[in-house]
């Protein structure tokens, strides 16, 4: 029995996972040489920009001798590096499904006004590109931001008196903003399709409610928050530009080290021992959630309980206090960035609104960072990112239609755990293979962008369409035949209406990731070509008030443009 | 007397699905409660497992009310409709939940469950995982699961709702024995819900039929088939030949077609009646109440034969006889009514909307 839902939350449309299995048996299986040509076009790129770029990377950790290899591990302190990425990533897991599993619980059992929207709400930090999270972060905690600003007119200070970046809990806090979202839905959509008459019966056989979820509930649940927390651990085990942005230099993990290393030092070779140590950790996790997603399909008779209301005064408290600080987690960070970003601060004057910083971004200064109005960044995202999305499809479209009429095969599930790789290896890694492989890279990065964004777009867009194109029911094609509809009218009027939300989902997610990349991008950008994230990055960077303005004016566009996607994903995606 | 209800009701936004709900269980009774579906069984079941609480009136067992003991305390097992086996637990681990929770001790478990899975027929599944039995089997470790912890009552949601048909007939049968002698040798006391009137019948010592959440009539089955005291009830007992009756005396009653006799059993003169004409009321020879009417359709029914035939005067009829010469479709007979299968109904409202609720 299929136990997955029949359409995926946005959201989880993201992470690598085990698909829902062989296709139909109604399908007529493609013919092999078909199958193959089809899937050529996905093979080369991936060919050329993943595998050989990942080759070059080991290649070029060879190069180094081993004692010079132990004298930079004692200088770079790699121990340190290593230790810290994992306990910054458990530290932020753990808050976040603390915080999450309330969430979860409510959102799977109570039925309560503006239940979608929450929804929604909660699932939009994470599609906010990092760099945005950073700025968001840093408007609430920074010396710039709102806290320091509030304590600093109440008491009447010059100086802003707390120091919040630059610390653990910015880290941990911008994490479990970002991931909280994952925690809800991965566990709240299984708490929700658990039969509650599991515990009811738990309950008439002398169980009282905390046994009913320790012998029952828990158990049951075990395998989706597992497989949760090892999501939410992935990602912040590569986070960068959290990291980066509000740790400061005091706070290295393996991410932001092979960044410092190729970057700063031009180290590639100590870069590239970092990329194999990262790789190697993260497929370990990756093997881990592969191995808990085949538990989740364990025959669970799944079943969609109608929800409750909330009629009793203590569970409308407990509900109102889980929802509401979750939605205040989710919400106040990007208030506070749309906020601050029209808000001007002069000595011994009051706070005025003011557009000011958005004005400046078309203002070619001398004395600017670039050498061109920070406007243009905006616009060379979106050639990027509209560049990405026709890559993306154009390589899609066919890999996805071959995999889903080709009978799975040894060859499938290959290709199928190949395509969906880049999603799981870090995104500076990516950047690194890039530059270690093509050397010309540096000099032709506005031309590479879209296809390193598109080794992430690309396992997006096909994991969207795949279990669309599987679900067609071919006795619809053939009521439309019979009835007089000749093979491109079927496509027009019957394939594609079905697979438009996939389409959607799959491209909108494909733009706003290649919107905000950052991690792969930081290590090609150019300063003549920057992109948003790029430019919000540089700008925070710099001191000034000015600079800063600009910093948040380009986040909130970036928020906006990202969110356009979002709001067209989640109209009408299930509750 | 052992479960009491006075006067429950439970009210879900605006629908009401309990209303004014009284029942009283004998100790070793099953009781079936027949209803359409959505007419507020399971409701009532989750009201007295303690799952959900009455917005008004009383549950009580043996005197004791029950408001304050939660589900957990008070000693009744529900069986769900699909059973609700633990998936993540084994048949021993399904059927010693209850007894766990009591904190029995480890080797007083095993003897218990041994004994459960042994009256349930299902010795040596102890291992097998719940997620690879067939319906049956996971219905009879549902059933052992309710009973090992001795409940002091069971209650059954439709238990055999989600089998196919031959197996259903297969475990009804086994189902009642299995009532009838629980692992301590005893009558099981037992409430039970269902749709369906042959499993009601098979099972039942007493039944009561349910419509939108109220009681309608509560009587033994054979009670219940012979006097249905209201339309809705006959009907969803598949009875569904009315007329209307005027009474000109205590025991001749005017219809459509002519005057009818009774027999001082079947008439508890109601104040508006209907006359109910049970299938199986009219012979092909007789002296009472003799009926003129043309054959319309006629059906092989296997061990019956059902024919529906147009009076002179109102409407169709159908009966049931016994396979033997009968006249064919389009011709015309006199028919003979029983008078002791034939009773009177209280016409509480049109006839034809009950019969489109149901």
């Amino acid at each position: 029995m299929d136990v997955r839902p029949s359409s995926q939350p946005p959201p989880p449309a993201l992470f690598p996972k085990e698909n829902g299995g062989a296709p139909s048996p109604a399908f007529r299986p493609l013919r092999v040489p078909t199958a193959y040509f089809l899937l050529l076009p996905g093979f080369c790129f991936l060919c050329v920009f993943y595998l050989w770029p990942l080759f070059a990377i080991f290649k070029a950790s060879l190069t180094l001798d081993l004692l010079a290899l132990i004298e930079t591990m004692r200088t770079t302190s790699l121990g340190r590096v290593v230790g810290f990425t994992f306990w910054q990533a458990t530290l932020s897991t753990l808050v976040t499904l603390l915080i999450g599993l309330p969430g979860a619980y409510v959102l799977a059992r109570y039925r309560f006004p503006g239940r979608a929207l929450w929804r929604a709400l909660t699932g939009v930090p994470f599609v906010m590109p990092t760099i945005v999270v950073a700025a968001a972060f840093n408007t609430l905690l920074g010396p710039r931001g709102w806290i320091n600003l509030g304590l600093m007119s109440w008491l009447q200070l010059a100086e802003p008196p707390l120091n919040l970046l630059n610390s653990l809990s910015a880290i941990v806090g911008a994490h479990v903003f970002y991931n909280l979202t994952l925690v809800l839905r991965v566990v709240g959509d299984y708490w929700a399709r658990l039969d509650p008459r599991l515990e009811n019966a738990a309950r008439t056989l002398g169980a009282n409610r905390w046994q009913a979820f320790q012998h029952i509930t828990w158990p049951l649940l075990r395998p989706a928050v597992a497989s949760a927390a090892l999501l939410v651990f992935l990602y912040d085990f590569t986070s960068f530009g959290v990291i980066l942005l509000l740790g400061g230099p005091q706070f290295a993990t393996l991410e932001t080290e092979i960044y410092r290393q190729a970057l700063h030092f031009f180290d590639l070779r100590l870069a590239a021992i970092l990329s194999l140590i990262q790789l190697a950790c993260t497929l370990l996790i990756i093997g881990g959630y592969a191995r808990l997603t085949a538990h989740l399909t364990t025959p669970l008779k799944l079943h969609r309980a109608p929800l409750r209301p909330l009629d009793h005064w203590r569970t409308r408290w407990m509900a109102s206090l889980v929802l509401g600080g979750i939605l205040i987690i989710c919400v106040t960070p990007l208030l506070a960035l749309a906020m601050r970003s029209m808000i001007q601060i002069e000595a011994d004057a009051p706070l005025s609104i003011t557009f000011a910083y958005y004005r400046e971004l078309f203002l070619n200064r001398r004395d600017a960072l670039f050498y061109a109005p920070p406007f243009t960044a905006i616009g060379n995202s979106l050639m990027v990112a509209l560049a990405t999305l026709g890559l993306a499809f154009a390589l899609g479209l066919p890999t996805a239609w071959a995999l889903a009429h080709s009978t799975s095969s040894r060859f499938t599930a290959f290709y199928e755990t190949l395509l969906m790789s880049p999603l799981g290896t870090s995104a500076v890694t990516l950047g690194l293979g890039f530059l270690v492989a093509f050397p010309a890279a540096w000099r032709i990065a506005p031309w590479l962008l879209p296809f390193l964004h598109t080794l992430v777009a690309l396992p997006v867009v096909v994991r969207n369409l795949l279990p669309g194109l599987r679900g067609l029911r071919p006795a619809l094609r053939r009521a439309a035949t019979v009835l007089g509809a000749s093979p491109v009218q079927v496509f027009w009027l019957i394939d594609l209406p079905l697979l438009a939300r996939a389409i959607l989902t799959g491209g909108a997610l494909a733009f706003a990731i290649s919107l905000g990349e950052f991690g792969a991008t930081a290590l090609l950008a150019r300063p003549e070509f920057p992109t948003l994230p790029i430019a919000i990055y540089r700008f925070l960077a710099q001191p000034g008030a000015l600079n800063y303005g600009q910093a948040l004016a380009l986040s909130v566009i970036l928020m906006l443009l990202c969110a356009v996607g979002i709001v067209a994903i989640e109209r009408d995606s299930q509750p | 007397m052992t479960l009491h209800l006075a006067s429950l009701s439970k009210i879900y936004l605006t629908q009401r699905a309990v209303e004014a709900f009284s029942l009283t269980l004998a100790p070793g009774e099953t009781l079936c409660l027949l209803g359409p579906s959505g007419c507020g069984k399971s409701t009532l079941l989750n009201l007295i497992a303690g799952l959900e609480t009455p917005d008004a009136g009383t549950i009580s067992w043996e005197g004791q009310d029950l408001a304050r003991v939660p589900a957990h305390r008070r000693g009744f097992s529900l069986m769900f409709q699909d059973y609700a086996l633990f998936p993540h637990r084994n048949v021993f681990e399904n059927v010693a939940f209850g007894l766990q929770m009591q904190g029995q001790a480890r080797a007083e478990i095993a003897t218990t469950v041994g004994r459960v899975l042994q009256w349930v027929k299902l010795m040596g599944f102890e291992g097998r995982d719940v997620n690879t039995l067939s319906g049956g089997e996971a219905q009879r470790v549902a059933l052992a699961r309710a009973l090992a912890p001795r409940p002091r009552l069971l209650l059954l949601d439709e238990p055999l709702g989600a089998l196919d048909r031959v197996l259903r007939e297969e475990l009804l049968d086994d189902l009642r024995a299995l009532l009838r002698t629980n692992p301590d040798g005893a009558r099981q006391t037992t409430l039970y819900v269902t749709h369906d009137q042959q499993e009601a019948f098979a099972l039942a010592d007493r039944i009561g039929v349910m419509r939108a959440g109220r009681l309608l009539q509560v009587a033994t089955p054979e009670e219940l088939y012979a006097h249905p005291t209201s339309p809705f009830v006959a009907r969803f007992l598949g009875l569904t030949n009315f007329v209307e009756a005027t009474p000109l005396s205590a025991l001749a009653y005017q219809t459509p077609f002519g005057v009818i006799q009774l027999t001082a059993s079947s008439s508890s003169a109601p104040r508006s009646p209907l006359l109910l004409i049970h299938p199986d009321a009219a012979r092909l020879a007789g002296q009472l109440n003799p009926l003129t009417v043309r054959v319309v359709a006629r059906s092989f029914r296997g061990s019956l034969v059902r024919l529906t035939v147009q009076p002179v005067a109102g409407p169709e009829l159908v009966f049931d006889f016994s396979p033997q010469t009968l006249p064919n479709v389009g011709e015309q007979c006199v028919l003979y009514l029983d008078p002791e299968r034939l009773t009177l109904v209280e016409n509480e409202s049109d006839p034809f909307n009950i019969a489109n609720s149901i």
